[in-house]
């Protein structure tokens, strides 16, 4: 077990960011942290690293409490935070170096750490350009190899992908699976549930300050078997409405994005909601039923819709 | 390489490389100083002030015409010399003490009988410089130690046994002017200085970059998060400011005497470890300031208190002496105290004034430091895991 998080309680005065959390993260696994702003992962990264203590708990990390062995500990770890981290005034050869010195490297092992991880990013071509000359998919690449540059057994990636564009998403969800293949865990935060169901080989639901659910993504899919998912475009529709569709039999959950409306229930509620619709004079454009994705877990377990508050 | 040297150069290079930083640690004070220096040449601080002393001085000389003495008067009739000083020659040392009483002159300077005489031979004797304690006493005390350094290396010369001041008096005045209006201040020479102690002062504003980047930006947390002591990155990256403070400095400097011509004095060592010392307390206070307070508050509080600083110095306008409670300030503000250490060294006054004010400047360093110290222990710096 790489990571061992036992009961773990972390307040901000009245405020419970982390409320008896445990969770168990294996050797070699690409773990996915799931949740929307507020719901505690950023709290959990920081109390794994030391960036901030906790009220009660454990954490055992490569077998031991941080506490006790933490120099040797965050040795063995990467970090790739979600705002960019690095030095513009710097050369991206520089900043690699820099870190990989921070890490402990040196000598020939810091040459060939530097090297690979800026190959890895495909960076090693741009080594002598400044960051502030990089497009912020380039940025993020560089954010990565700063990490990576001391080979680390544990790499967490908070929101590696935020705001880039999709040629850089894929180049960083391939270099994550790459990663992983070499031996790497890596814990990686998203809101983006595509990427975490494309990638992360376990995935656990964060709100609130606790995991709600957690497994494969098959394992978590299993959770609402059997539910269906009815997507309605329609031209407006009022909240009056929404509410009532909400008191149709069966129906579990409801959301509203723009125009349209999102629909999981526990069995096929079509015939009820279209009457509905219609005898509330709304003008409907176009009907899609679903079976469950990563989302509607998310939704049904949650009430929430994911990236609406993430973003 | 140790990893600390690395973080220091790391440090260096990243200001170096700032355009907009380099651009306020030099162009800024450079063409602040041009700007003032030129355009306030004509109601310039120096000239104003000379212009303004009318230093009246008693001289008792009762040494009967001896050589010594004579050259002294000589000294005092020289076109420099008369253009500041009024002399007023009076019999008798009780006369020109009731003069002095009733602040007709500023300054009483006895010769005694048989000064020459012995300074001929080779013998010590004293010669008298009665100030009422006023700038311009001061200018009379001054001119005369500066008079008489000169006799005294005669005197040495004529303990070893090379009585030249028997064959020839040297030319003290005339070979070797004492620059008298070369040491007044004009604008640039006065404005290279001030605008230096200010622009030293805005070094703060690296010591509070340094906790804010360290403790509330992203990337402050991810160092935090390296297996490197905080307080060892935190050193090295003041260290590394530091010296590029220092570096600042030393450039200004001969930017200020190379290019501008201002006087800077003939102690540069001095002048150098002064605002090196300044800068080390200003990156301090930068650092405190920032530990004690929100970055916000530290951010207002250190942009507005510079300029405040920089004017109860006199480093906009000179400032009137007579003030108590600015006398008071000026004796703990680290920017006073280092500017009149410089102007002392610059323009050869009270060495023990300026020693007085070099203690109150350790004494300022050493109390920030302190403040500093458990600023740092208040974050946790100290300790690797938080």
């Amino acid at each position: 077990m790489i990571i061992d998080v036992s009961n773990l309680v972390k307040r901000y005065n009245d405020f419970l960011a982390i409320d008896h959390m445990s969770l168990q993260i294996k050797d070699g696994e690409i773990f996915g942290l799931l949740g929307p702003n507020g719901a505690g992962k950023t709290t959990l990264t920081k109390t794994l690293l030391g960036l901030c203590k906790y009220d009660s708990g454990s954490i055992k990390l490569f077998g031991s409490e941080l506490i006790e062995s933490e120099k040797k500990i965050k040795e063995r770890i990467g970090l790739v935070p979600q705002d960019i981290a690095i030095y513009d005034e710097l050369t991206a050869i520089e900043n690699v170096q820099l870190f990989g010195k921070l890490y402990g490297l040196s000598g020939s092992q810091l040459k060939a750490g530097v090297k690979e991880a800026l190959e890895f990013t495909g960076l090693y071509k741009l080594k002598d350009k400044s960051p502030s000359q990089f497009s912020g998919g380039m940025k993020r690449r560089l954010n990565i190899a700063c990490a990576i540059v001391h080979k680390p057994d544990l790499l967490i990636m908070d929101e590696p992908t935020v705001g880039i564009d999709p040629q850089s998403r894929n180049y960083i969800l391939e270099s994550v699976n790459k990663l992983n293949k070499q031996g790497c865990t890596i814990i990686y935060i998203s809101h983006y549930m595509e990427e975490v169901a494309a990638i992360c080989s376990q995935i656990a639901i964060v709100d609130k300050g606790r995991i709600i659910a957690q497994g494969t993504k098959e394992e978590l899919a299993k959770l609402i078997e059997g539910d269906q998912v009815l997507l309605i475009t329609v031209q407006s529709v009022d909240f009056s409405t929404i509410e009532k569709l909400e008191k149709v039999p069966m129906v579990k959950d409801i959301t509203l994005n723009h125009n349209q409306i999102r629909i999981i229930s526990s069995d096929s509620v079509i015939n009820q909601v279209m009457n509905l619709l219609i005898s509330n004079d709304v003008q409907i454009n176009k009907i899609v039923t679903n079976s469950p994705s990563l989302e509607d877990v998310f939704l049904t377990l949650t009430g929430r819709a994911l990236r609406e508050e993430s973003n | 390489m140790s990893i600390f040297i690395s973080i220091v150069l790391t440090s260096i290079k990243r200001n170096i490389r700032d355009r907009k930083n380099v651009i306020f640690l030099l162009l800024f004070p450079i063409l602040l100083t041009f700007i003032l220096g030129n355009a306030l040449s004509s109601v310039d601080v120096g000239n104003e002030a000379a212009a303004s002393l009318h230093t009246k001085l008693a001289l008792v000389n009762q040494d009967d015409n001896g050589m010594v003495s004579k050259q002294y008067e000589q000294f005092l009739k020289s076109k420099e010399i008369k253009d500041i000083v009024t002399t007023r020659p009076i019999s008798t040392i009780n006369n020109a003490r009731i003069q002095l009483k009733q602040e007709n002159v500023d300054a009483i300077v006895y010769i005694p009988k048989g000064f020459s005489y012995a300074i001929e031979n080779g013998k010590s004797k004293q010669m008298q410089v009665i100030v009422s304690g006023n700038t311009e006493g001061d200018i009379i005390k001054d001119l005369t130690e500066s008079f008489l350094s000169r006799v005294k290396s005669h005197v040495v010369l004529a303990e070893m046994g090379k009585h030249v001041i028997d064959t020839q008096m040297p030319p003290i005045i005339y070979d070797h002017p004492l620059k008298v209006s070369g040491k007044l201040p004009k604008a640039i020479d006065y404005y290279a200085v001030t605008m230096l102690i200010m622009i030293i002062m805005y070094s703060a504003n690296l010591g509070k970059g340094l906790v804010a980047n360290f403790h509330y930006s992203s990337l402050g947390s991810r160092i935090r998060t390296l297996p490197i002591h905080p307080m060892k990155f935190f050193l090295g990256q003041a260290v590394g400011e530091l010296l590029t403070v220092a570096a600042q400095i030393v450039i200004l400097i001969f930017f200020f005497k190379f290019a501008f011509h201002a006087n800077l004095g003939d102690h540069m060592t001095h002048l150098i470890l002064t605002c090196f010392l300044l800068g080390l307390i200003t990156i301090l206070i930068g650092i405190a300031f920032s530990l004690w307070f929100n970055p916000h508050a530290a951010d207002r509080i250190l942009n507005i208190q510079i300029p405040i600083l920089t004017f109860l110095a006199g480093g906009y306008v000179k400032l009137p002496d007579s003030n108590t409670l600015l006398n008071f300030l000026q004796n703990i503000m680290p920017n006073a105290l280092a500017q009149s250490i410089i102007f002392q060294d610059i323009y050869g006054r009270h060495n023990a004034q300026g020693i007085h004010e070099l203690i109150n400047l350790f004494i300022c360093l050493v109390v920030i430091f302190i403040i500093v110290i458990v600023g740092l222990r208040r974050k946790k710096y100290g300790s690797f895991c938080k």
